[in-house]
């Protein structure tokens, strides 16, 4: 019943830690240190790298020394004006009076390395490796660089306020995009490498005086303890550290907004970078994290406060409208006023399927049309909105097959599903609200209670990071409600959330006569 | 994987398991048919009558409203009935309307028909319980054609009536207060089918033996309204100062087409009721303070001045306490207190009620009750 326990209590899932992982095999194995013969040396390495028609190996005397030498590199990963000009150039045709190789190759990035095993892997990500004659060490030097993109308005997250800059699939980048919110010599970074063949960066970032060191270990452990061939993207490495896998609400906030994710570092909360995939994870997250947008905090407190409020609203009305509807047409009609019943009577004459059937149907196609929607390619996409309007709007009700009072049900639900901002929960309510329709069915307005009960239940035993996920609302913490349905001023929240269990929780100072 | 297997099939059996007692309640709305308005009444054999109209939800059919009559020995009883003829199901959740022939009024322990409402859960309280001045079946044949639905009509009628204050509105639930209080008597609406229309003619008033005992006019509806302290709004009067009499061309007399009139509205008032007892006798001596506005003085020209306040406030006030008094010694006559005066004497004389408690309507019709009115005009209009 480990199954059951573990989606209605939210158990943690437990990693057991492997004391010995069976050895996969990687282009790491069969370590060994390189030779003094510089020949020997290339065609071992080409050995490993065989069938790789990018691998250049480009051999010519160093000027200064005369020692042979030979630089190998991947030509598609690294960038062919550092290898040309600060490399090769400098080897082949300046003389300097410091035969030192440090000092003659003119980039940042250098180290010496002796393990074959090593010096493969530096290569496959862009490194260039310089052998010279009768030295036991190989020098990496960093001369990487692959295609990548510009840095871009986010699309995903469209802000009205915001910044304007949104996280690529570098790394370094991404980093870089955060520093620049948060200048600070408290901002420590732990890199971390996932996945065996794919040796994917991972790195944690956070305030070291801020964020609760133990919430910190724990989720540095998850992802140790991660044994995986290959993570491609951050919702992957998402699946194997979240506390309840069974749950179908997001346990770590996404975003590719470097100014959301500065925010949160700010309050206390750990982001998680990944390198080849532009979303940034944050976590601990909480249930009211994913009702909030950047944008909240740039306009009118008030403004602000009433698209929270909507948006909770939201919420519910996503998850029950449906089964509310069903509930009440199939049981409980005496709860509809007079003048709606009859309309409602009216508009339903004709329906030749009972209401869950109706419903299911109309729901149903508003997904099909969803993902249509976000698959299509931009210009046939539009097709799919004329299709919509007409089959949903239209045709539908005239053909009899559902009522009026259905088509507005379900273009509430999915309009009201669409002003969450976070597409994870988004997609989470409009799934759970086909059981609840199911129980709707069923029991009729008990079950629409008793599923609202289940979810209510389920979100308050979730953890996020062993921190309670349906803060503030159970527990109960008044501090953190200044900014979860509704957004008081920034001058009147003094302090971090409780939620990001920040260890430092005073943000600044009394502005405004703020309390405290 | 086995245990995932093992989760799976509990899942399964907790779903079937959870199916089972599912459904068993359900009613779709199309195959509901919503009673909105249910008429009682007797025929001259004394066979008891019930009609009862619901929406047709329907393309097809021409008329929008399904009507049945039938007879039966008790309102559960003839729901059957109403089911062998009705498209869906008969369900009295959303009743509206309740019409009460005047004659099963007039039929012993009538009351009792009415206990299912009380009982069963599904049933709704909030019906308006209207008494009808004739036969119910007048009504339930009556198909205007400039009017909604008969049953949205009726209680619409109804509830603006109420609103205008010139009838009582008793639902179920308050006609029950008012059958089992020991303190006062029921009132209904009163209405009657007209030629080609239905129209509120007053309030019914019921006595202790829960038979019929009178009715009142529309204006005197509205002061029992007045003295139930029930008031919606700001009420209207018109005040009758006798026929005037007018010079023809010839010389003689003849009464005038335009009276004496003259029409107030009591924008707001206070009522104070003194409870007291002595002789073996409840004395209640009623305050009644108004603040009205004048909203016609009709043949009154020479009247119109601010001057003539005084007089004009004397006169209201002598025709507002005659009508009272009238109205007040009507119920007496008749046994009724539908003003609740008893809930007064329960309050303030409980020993001299508890010996009487089971025999208000006496002790009421021989009780002293004095009115007091004072009128003061706020407003002649916009004229001045």
């Amino acid at each position: 019943m480990g199954f059951f326990r573990s989606i209605l209590r939210g158990k943690p899932r437990r990693h057991k830690p492997s004391s010995s992982p069976p050895p996969v095999l990687s282009p790491a194995s069969g370590q060994g240190p390189i030779s003094k013969d510089l020949e020997s040396n290339i065609q071992q390495l080409q050995a490993r790298l065989s069938q790789s028609p990018d691998l250049v190996t480009r051999r010519f005397p160093i000027k200064s020394t005369g020692e042979r030498a030979a630089l190998i590199y991947l030509d598609s990963l690294s960038d062919k004006v550092a290898v040309n000009h600060d490399v090769l150039r400098p080897l082949m045709h300046e003389t300097s009076a410091d035969p030192q190789i440090e000092n003659l190759v003119t980039v940042g990035r250098i180290k010496s390395e002796t393990g074959l095993g090593q010096i493969v892997k530096d290569i496959l990500q862009g490194a260039s490796a310089l052998f010279i004659a009768n030295k036991g060490a190989a020098y990496i030097i960093d001369t990487h660089g692959w295609p990548q993109r510009a840095i871009e308005d986010p699309q995903l997250e469209a802000s009205l306020k915001g910044a304007h800059q949104g996280f690529v699939e570098t790394s370094s980048q991404n980093i870089a995009l955060i520093r620049r919110y948060i200048p600070d010599r408290e901002l420590k970074m732990i890199e971390l490498e996932v996945g065996a063949r794919g040796l994917t960066t991972v790195s944690i970032l956070y305030l070291a005086d801020v964020a609760k060191p133990e919430v910190l270990q724990e989720l540095v452990d998850r992802i140790k303890q991660i044994d995986i061939d290959a993570l491609l993207s951050s919702g992957e490495l998402e699946e194997y550290i979240e506390d309840n896998p069974y749950s179908p609400f997001p346990q770590f906030s996404t975003t590719e907004r470097p100014d959301s994710v500065a925010s949160q570092i700010l309050q206390g909360r750990l982001a998680i970078v990944v390198d080849k995939s532009p979303g940034v994870l944050i976590g601990p997250a909480n249930f009211a994290m994913f009702f909030q947008s950047i944008d909240d905090y740039s306009i009118r407190w008030q403004v602000s406060s009433f698209i929270r409020l909507l948006r909770f609203g939201a919420f519910f009305l996503t998850i029950f409208l449906p089964s509310f509807y069903i509930a009440v047409i199939s049981y409980n009609f005496e709860v509809i006023p007079l003048k709606l019943l009859l309309s409602v009577g009216e508009s339903r004459q004709g329906v030749p399927f009972p209401p869950i059937v109706e419903a299911l149907i109309m729901e149903l196609t508003l997904e099909m049309l969803k993902e249509a929607g976000i698959r299509l390619p931009a210009p046939i996409g539009q097709t799919v909105g004329i299709v919509g309007a007409i089959v949903i709007g239209q045709a539908t009700v005239q053909a009899g097959v559902v009522s009026n009072i259905m088509v507005i049900v379900v273009s509430l639900t999915a309009l009201s599903s669409f002003i969450i901002p976070n597409n994870d929960m988004s997609a989470a309510i409009r799934l759970i609200r086909f059981p609840m329709m199911l129980a709707a069915f069923v029991y009729g307005l008990l079950g629409v209670g008793i599923g609202m009960l289940i979810v209510l239940g389920h979100l308050i035993s979730l953890e996020s990071l062993g921190t309670p996920y349906f803060s503030p609302f159970g527990p109960l913490r008044f501090a953190d409600l200044k900014d979860s349905i509704i957004r008081l001023p920034m001058w009147k929240m003094v302090k971090r959330p409780l939620s990001s269990g920040a260890v430092q929780q005073r943000k600044h100072g009394s502005n405004r006569g703020g309390n405290r | 994987m086995n245990r995932f297997c093992q989760a799976v099939l509990v899942i399964l059996i907790a779903l079937g398991m959870a199916l089972l007692p599912g459904c068993y309640d359900q009613m779709n709305l199309e195959d509901a048919s919503i009673a909105l308005m249910l008429g009682l009444d007797v025929d001259n054999n004394g066979q008891f009558l019930v009609y009862t109209q619901s929406p047709v939800f329907s393309r097809e059919a021409k008329e929008k409203t399904e009507t049945v009559m039938v007879t039966a020995d008790s309102i559960r009883l003839s729901r059957a009935k109403f089911d062998a003829v009705f498209t869906g199901i008969t369900t009295g959740g959303k009743l509206q309307t309740i019409l009460i022939g005047k004659r099963l009024l007039q039929k012993k322990e009538w009351f009792t028909l009415f206990d299912m409402f009380y009982r069963v859960p599904k049933l709704t309280e909030t019906p308006r319980a209207v008494v009808v001045d004739g036969s119910v079946k007048d009504i339930f044949e009556f198909k205007p054609g400039d009017k909604p639905r008969l049953s949205l009509h009726m209680s619409k009628l109804i509830d603006t009536a109420n609103m205008s204050d010139i009838t009582v509105l008793t639902n179920l639930q308050e006609l029950r207060r008012q059958m089992k209080e020991k303190g006062m008597t029921p009132s209904l609406s009163l209405i009657k089918k007209g030629k080609d229309d239905v129209l509120v003619t007053g309030t019914a008033l019921i006595n202790k033996k829960n038979t019929f005992a009178g009715q009142l006019s529309l204006q005197e509806s509205t002061l029992l309204l007045i003295l139930q302290n029930q008031i919606n709004g700001v009420p209207s009067l018109v005040l009758d100062f006798g026929p005037a009499k007018e010079e023809e061309d010839g010389g003689n007399e003849t009464e005038a087409t335009v009276k004496n009139v003259i029409a107030i509205d009591i924008t707001s008032y206070k009522r104070k009721v003194h409870t007291g007892f002595s002789n073996g006798k409840f004395s209640f001596h009623v305050d009644l303070h108004f603040n009205i506005v004048i909203t016609t003085l009709q043949r009154m020209d020479s009247m119109s001045k601010r001057e003539d306040k005084p007089a004009i406030e004397r006169m209201i006030t002598s025709a507002l306490t005659k009508d009272i008094d009238a109205l007040i010694s009507k119920c007496q006559r008749a046994s009724v207190d539908p003003f609740g005066f008893g809930l007064y004497a329960r309050a303030y004389q409980y020993k001299s009620w508890k010996s009487v408690q089971n025999e208000w309507d006496k002790a009421f019709a021989e009780a002293e009750v004095g009115v007091h009115v004072k009128t003061s005009i706020k407003s002649f209009g916009v004229l001045e």
